[in-house]
């Protein structure tokens, strides 16, 4: 597990720290959900469809919200031991290399994630429970969490690499 | 071709720093673009199906009891009660650790936020009592891999995602090797203490013992509502979640009194940070799997261990080497998620318990992450005690015989994992 932290432009590190704060909001309301339906079961003998649906759609936008704080300062499961070991110049070519790789990933999710969000949108597809909630509300999360992911990305790109840190 | 390039791809994307969630996500990407680009539109589907799902949202959840813990300082009164308990013992204090990891571990679920709690208020304690500290590491170290073998197991919700097998028996498959490893670490580390002359036997003090028992209720309350919970037919695994992180937030609050605003907000961003990276990793691994699965993999995968002729206990053995081998270069959880839907099939067709597979694999990430150069405990450990993890390495060398021995034993022996589950439930 490494620890990365990249100088980024103060409005750029705005739109990421809003992004964060509106994801911890929907956990914590996920989670405080979940706890109202166990209070409505047990102690009032209700079980709407919705107390298990609205928690997993706050959840999801949470993660994707989350993408790009997850990945500029987070814990980031990953093998960097072989690259520690490379040159200097090595080390700084696979920065660059490995930047451009996630923004290539980020930039295909985001047009996968706006054909399904706008397929959805136009077949008005909702979820098969009494809730019917418009399920393109939820699959938006996908482009714009990857969104935010290319942006730091190119955030990575314009960033010098800190290899003496590496070395 | 497909299934041999995304394998080849994710290879090259791991071993250039690429986090493996991404390089999952990147590498079966590409494959289908290049092969299969009519699956294309599934993939969004497969994504969003996997970020959606209602058991994984008790992973984020535990993340958050266990983050709350951490800040509660929840830890605290647990370490005074063991210490009550059996530091009277010779080599009591070392075993008194490994018995606040034995509770801890039914709060966290997860072996990295464990040796952090435990390591903050267990190492001065033992260095306190004596102990040198590469060894007493070593034992948080050991000790605090029993978190991801009894409920709230963050490795058993996984393996029940991806294996579409309920969460309630994979907890009690973990009760029993969680209880034999955990007993039996007590007394090697009582043994290894007494014979290296570590910590001096304190007096039986009762009074002392009563207090600590009386301000530790609440958090040994912790662990039994997960049990207790999810058994009585009371709550789900993610309801049992979001009741102890409520019940975690009131004891810190009016009991204990140490948690304040700030540290709530720093539960929330470290929560949705360390579970942003392993959603990322559990989306990669479905479409990894999606790929394999489009390739016809698992299927040739069966079709080979039958041509092989391996016995069931033949191919366990086999597999405890792969994982073992794989230890060394993934981190627990990517072992899981990129293996377990190639082994499953296999498993199954050999007429391996489901539950058995789980715990071997428990066992196996257990190692994994006191492994060199990628295992979590080292690091996390490593940082807290401020020594070298080489020192820790050497320290820890007979718990690496301890857990090759008990992979062995729950190997060798399925009901010591499928009995609870199976007297526990009727269904089953």
């Amino acid at each position: 597990m490494n620890t990365s932290n990249y100088k980024t432009h103060p409005f750029i590190q705005k739109i990421e720290q809003a992004a964060e704060l509106a994801a911890a909001f929907l956990t914590i309301f996920a989670a405080a959900i979940i706890f109202l339906g166990v209070i409505l079961r047990n102690l009032f003998k209700t079980s709407p469809s919705w107390i298990s649906e609205l928690p997993t759609y706050a959840f999801t936008w949470a993660v994707f919200l989350a993408l790009m704080a997850a990945f500029s300062s987070g814990p980031q499961l990953g093998l960097d031991m072989l690259v520690r070991r490379f040159s200097k110049g090595l080390q700084k070519a696979v920065y660059y290399f490995s930047a451009i790789v996630i923004l290539a990933i980020s930039l295909i999710l985001i047009w996968l994630g706006s054909v399904l969000t706008y397929q959805q949108f136009l077949s008005a597809a909702v979820s098969n429970t009494a809730l019917r909630f418009p399920l393109w509300i939820v699959s938006l999360a996908l482009p714009i969490g990857f969104l935010l992911m290319a942006v730091h990305a190119c955030v990575r790109i314009l960033n010098s690499p800190a290899v003496e840190d590496r070395s | 071709m497909m299934a041999s390039t995304t394998i080849l791809l994710l290879i090259f994307l791991i071993l250039i720093g690429i986090p493996v969630g991404l390089a999952l996500i990147g590498s079966s990407l590409v494959s289908v673009l290049l092969f299969s680009s009519e699956l294309l539109p599934s993939v969004g589907l497969s994504i969003m199906s996997t970020s959606s799902n209602y058991i994984l949202l008790a992973i984020p959840i535990f993340i958050m009891a266990g983050e709350l813990a951490i800040k509660g300082k929840l830890v605290e009164p647990l370490v005074e009660l063991t210490r009550a308990l059996l530091a009277p013992v010779p080599g009591g204090a070392g075993a008194a650790t490994v018995l606040t990891c034995m509770f801890f571990a039914g709060i966290t679920g997860s072996t990295a936020a464990e040796a952090a709690a435990v390591g903050s208020f267990g190492l001065p304690v033992l260095d306190k009592a004596g102990y040198p500290k590469a060894f007493s590491t070593a034992i948080i170290a050991c000790a605090s891999t029993f978190g991801i073998l009894v409920p709230p197991s963050l490795t058993m919700i996984l393996y029940s995602s991806i294996t579409q097998s309920p969460v309630g028996p994979l907890f009690m498959a973990g009760m029993i090797p969680g209880l034999i490893m955990g007993l039996s670490m007590m007394v090697m580390v009582a043994f290894l203490s007494w014979r290296g002359g570590f910590g001096q036997p304190e007096r039986f003090d009762l009074k002392r013992l009563i207090t600590a028992l009386f301000s530790a209720i609440w958090v040994i309350a912790m662990p039994v509502l997960v049990v207790a919970g999810i058994y009585s037919g009371y709550f789900t695994p993610t309801e049992v979640a979001s009741v102890v992180v409520v019940y975690g937030l009131v004891i810190s609050i009016a009991v204990y009194r140490v948690i304040t605003l700030k540290d709530i907000v720093d539960v929330c961003r470290s929560t949705i940070r360390l579970s942003c990276m392993l959603y990322l990793i559990l989306i990669g691994a479905s479409l990894f799997a999606f790929v394999m699965t489009a390739e016809g993999i698992p299927q040739s995968l069966v079709e080979m261990v039958v041509t092989l002729n391996l016995s069931p206990l033949e191919f366990l053995v086999l597999l405890n080497l792969t994982l073992l081998i794989l230890g060394c270069f993934l981190d627990g959880l990517s072992k899981l998620v990129i293996t377990l839907p190639l082994i499953y099939p296999i498993a199954q067709s050999l007429g391996i318990d489901p539950l058995h597979l789980a715990v071997l694999m428990t066992v196996n990430i257990e190692l994994g992450v006191l492994l060199p150069p990628v295992g979590i405990n080292l690091f996390v450990l490593s940082g807290i005690s401020g020594l070298k993890i080489e020192a820790i390495v050497k320290a820890l060398v007979p718990f690496y015989f301890f857990l090759i021995v008990a992979l062995t034993m729950m190997t060798y022996f399925p009901k010591l994992s499928t009995w609870l589950p199976f007297v526990m439930s009727h269904s089953y």
